[in-house]
């Protein structure tokens, strides 16, 4: 898991920089180091968004996790103890804490129980994912909310924020390439329009500084890779390494038509005997 | 949705664009790698840090050996710290 080699090359450093220290005290801190690394809490990311925009699936495509998605009965909806639903999840490369969070706008008494929900978790997690539904284009509820977290929690909890819009795929014209796995070129259009429609939206009602939103499809496996840089951008910086460490990004082009992919292996066996025989 | 095979017209544009696309994947999952390092290096550099502050001892240049990665995975600690420490010295002329 751990990178050993960097890890070993600390080590190695740190004893021909104090080569005054005995094998006990060598030992004394390689066993220090590795305490460290075991006690480090693994890493802990929130999820907001409403029932059915695609919380769970994304999570699982980020992370492949071992976590049942329920299509028929939303997992935000069951009763926790806690505030929001939390998971300790086991990806396949490791432990994270996910906040499974709910969405804002569903009924005015729920709603202030997760402003509660999302003070409470905020402050506690590296990173907070909101998902947004494209092509949702009402923000108010987001607007306000990011609003008032910033008045009760400071603007710094803010730089933990990644807007996040799922279901790229569906946005009009709805005719995904579906042999590639790609959108269409006039969705593509749409996408970038509305990408910037949400920056500008989002700037203007709350900070300029926050992050253009990272569109996207889980059920496509379509830009994951950048939902997942901008994840590890957003983490403290001594901590998105753990992110590194447990990310299992689904890939996209296992999703392209078996032809397509044929055609692509063809094309790469033609390159490289090309480059081979010039 | 729509299926596209290599007998189609659009099938060269529809290639160039999964490729680009492509592109732009690979060098998100670079990055990401890239930046795991970097924490990871600050991390362990920190954590190094704190437990020889702890048992009375000074580790110095943890900050440039994390700055200066590269040169740094290639030639070890030491001669990061140094070279680090050149390229400040020098800058600040």
């Amino acid at each position: 898991m751990l990178d050993n080699s960097i890890l070993s090359r600390l080590k190695k450093a740190f004893r021909s920089a104090n080569i005054h220290l005995t094998d006990s005290e060598r030992r004394e801190v390689d066993s220090l180091v590795e305490r460290e690394l075991q006690n480090t809490p693994p890493p802990a990311i929130a999820f907001i968004g409403l029932t059915g925009v695609g919380k769970s699936t994304t999570i699982n495509a980020l992370f492949n996790a071992a976590q049942d998605v329920s299509h028929t009965k939303p997992m935000t909806s069951r009763p926790e103890p806690v505030v929001g639903d939390l998971y300790e999840y086991t990806g396949s490369r490791g432990e994270i804490v996910i906040y499974d969070m709910p969405g804002l706008g569903e009924d005015l008494d729920a709603d202030e129980r997760h402003y509660s929900a999302y003070a409470e978790v905020i402050p506690n997690v590296d990173v907070v994912v909101w998902v947004i539904g494209m092509p949702e284009r009402y923000l108010t509820e987001i607007q306000r909310a990011v609003r008032r977290l910033r008045s009760e929690l400071g603007p710094a909890q803010l730089s933990k924020l990644v807007f996040a819009a799922n279901k790229a795929d569906l946005i009009v014209p709805r005719d995904w390439v579906e042999s590639a796995n790609i959108p269409s070129e006039s969705q593509a259009a749409h996408i970038c329009d509305y990408s910037r429609s949400v920056t500008e939206r989002l700037r203007n009602s709350i900070e300029s500084n926050i992050a253009e939103p990272v569109v996207y499809s889980a059920e496509r496996r379509f830009n994951l890779e950048l939902l997942m840089r901008t994840v590890v951008e957003r983490a403290p910086r001594n901590r998105a390494w753990l992110f590194g460490e447990v990310a299992n990004v689904a890939d996209f082009t296992e999703l392209a038509s078996p032809e397509f992919r044929a055609w692509l292996r063809w094309r790469s066996e033609g390159d490289r005997r090309a480059r081979n025989n010039p | 949705m729509r299926e596209i095979t290599p007998r189609d017209d659009e099938f060269r544009e529809i290639e160039r664009r999964f490729t680009l696309f492509l592109n732009e994947v690979e060098r998100d999952r670079e990055l990401i790698a890239d930046i795991s390092e970097s924490s990871l290096r600050l991390f362990l550099a920190e954590a190094l840090s704190q437990i020889a502050s702890a048992m009375g001892y000074i580790l110095q240049g943890g900050v440039e050996f994390v700055k200066d990665m590269k040169w740094s995975a290639q030639v070890g600690w030491r001669a990061g710290v140094a070279r680090a420490h050149e390229r400040r010295l020098r800058d600040d002329d």
